[in-house]
């Protein structure tokens, strides 16, 4: 695994986090707010950009106490260290960013229990460097921000007729309001997951059970040995 | 008990008490510098809501000493005389809708505003949307007999119309006292 982890170029992982692990569209992760924020472009892009960050800073620091975090208590610690960082973000965004905070509500502080956060620290950057954790960091919040961005474009241009607040000619009298609901975020949810599959396919193989079926395969120290 | 035991029962709280400790260090930090931006905004969030629903008023003040009615939160009184506002709330589809009324000394009413609702994004935009045409229909209004609800919103109408009828009762109260 060790020597696994060197071969790793700092280039890959920072993109894989974009298509081929994305951690919305492939790892399945921050499914409830990936629908319930990207009703709209402008909150799509502030909440990937809010987790994005948290997601850089508490990779690094984790990976930075990796060796001094027993491991009797690191989920506690991970999750001290992620709602610290949260909360800094959720008050400076409160206090210079009125609007994104009113539109963020509750899926701001939520971010203390995105899946996607506590799985890169538990999956990478418990197990690597500080540089390739930020990298991590910075490629999965990347990935998170893009899938919302393209969620909630789909969704507020054919659902409000609109693109970050501004009405659109054609499509804002012709719209479908069923997609700016949740049923529409999991219809778009649905094509996006069948689409990035498709792209991916051939190159990313699952197995039908076991490991080999898991997405995080290939960081898992498990890799080939049935848990 | 040997040494590594030992270190192995002290170590983990030793680390997760500095970890909690720097981590709030941190928080109180940025709080500092955060908190006075954050209630600078909500103050001026609160007069601007009050103008918006009283353009004519000026100097407001709460209104305290009287027995509220159960669904009227606030009220304040403009101190130029320009009337009162009222913060009420009436149960729309999606849970309370919390407006702000504005009624002038006649008993017509200046303006509105949605505080906070939870009424299905889109469907109830006509009635609680700012400027919406629910809302536009609503100022010089004197009894809740004289607003419409918009259809494909009934619910939300009638979650709103409650709360002018509420916002109308304590009005009633005021000019009792």
């Amino acid at each position: 695994m060790k020597k696994e982890c060197q071969k790793q170029s700092g280039l890959d992982i920072l993109l894989r986090g974009i298509i081929k692990e994305n951690p919305v569209l492939v790892l399945v992760l921050g499914t409830c707010p990936s629908m319930a924020t990207s009703t709209s472009v402008s909150t799509a892009v502030g909440m990937g950009l809010a987790a994005t960050m948290v997601l850089l800073c508490s990779n690094m620091l984790i990976s930075l106490l990796r060796k001094v975090i027993p491991d009797t208590v690191r989920i506690p610690c991970y999750i001290v260290v992620i709602a610290g960082f949260v909360t800094v973000v959720q008050m400076l965004v409160q206090a210079y960013f009125k609007d994104l905070y009113d539109s963020l509500g509750v899926f701001l502080p939520l971010i203390v229990v995105n899946c996607i956060i506590l799985g890169r620290a538990e999956m990478f950057a418990s197990k690597n460097g500080v540089f390739h954790s930020a990298l991590d960091g910075l490629g999965m919040g990347l990935g998170f921000t893009l899938t919302l961005t393209v969620m909630g474009t789909i969704r507020e241009v054919l659902g409000s007729g609109s693109f970050a607040g501004h009405e659109l000619p054609f499509f804002s009298e012709y719209n479908i309001p069923i997609l700016s609901q949740s049923p529409g975020g999991f219809f778009v949810f649905g094509c996006l997951i069948a689409l990035v599959a498709k792209l991916t396919h051939g190159r990313v193989k699952h197995e039908a059970t076991g490991c080999g079926a898991c997405p995080h395969r290939t960081v898992c120290g498990k890799l080939g040995k049935e848990a | 008990m040997t040494a590594t035991k030992k270190s192995s029962l002290v170590a983990p709280v030793v680390v997760l008490t500095v970890i909690a400790f720097a981590i709030a260090a941190i928080l109180a930090f940025v709080n500092d510098l955060t908190a006075p931006v954050i209630q600078a905004q909500e103050e001026a969030a609160a007069q601007a809501a009050l103008l918006e629903v009283m353009p004519d008023g000026t100097d407001f003040t709460d209104v305290t000493g009287l027995e509220l009615p159960e669904n009227v939160v606030k009220i304040q009184q403009a101190g130029n005389g320009a009337g009162y506002v009222f913060t009420t709330y009436g149960k729309g589809f999606g849970g309370n809708i919390q407006v702000m009324v504005g009624i002038d000394p006649e008993g017509a009413i200046t303006g509105t505003k949605v505080l906070t609702h939870g009424e299905s994004a889109g469907i109830s935009d006509p009635v609680v949307g700012d400027g919406s045409e629910f809302q536009q229909q609503l100022p010089g209004v004197t009894d809740v007999s004289e607003i419409e609800a918009v259809s494909g919103a009934t619910k939300s109408s009638n979650g709103m119309i409650a709360a002018i009828e509420a916002a109308f009762d304590a009005l009633a109260l005021v000019n009792a006292e």
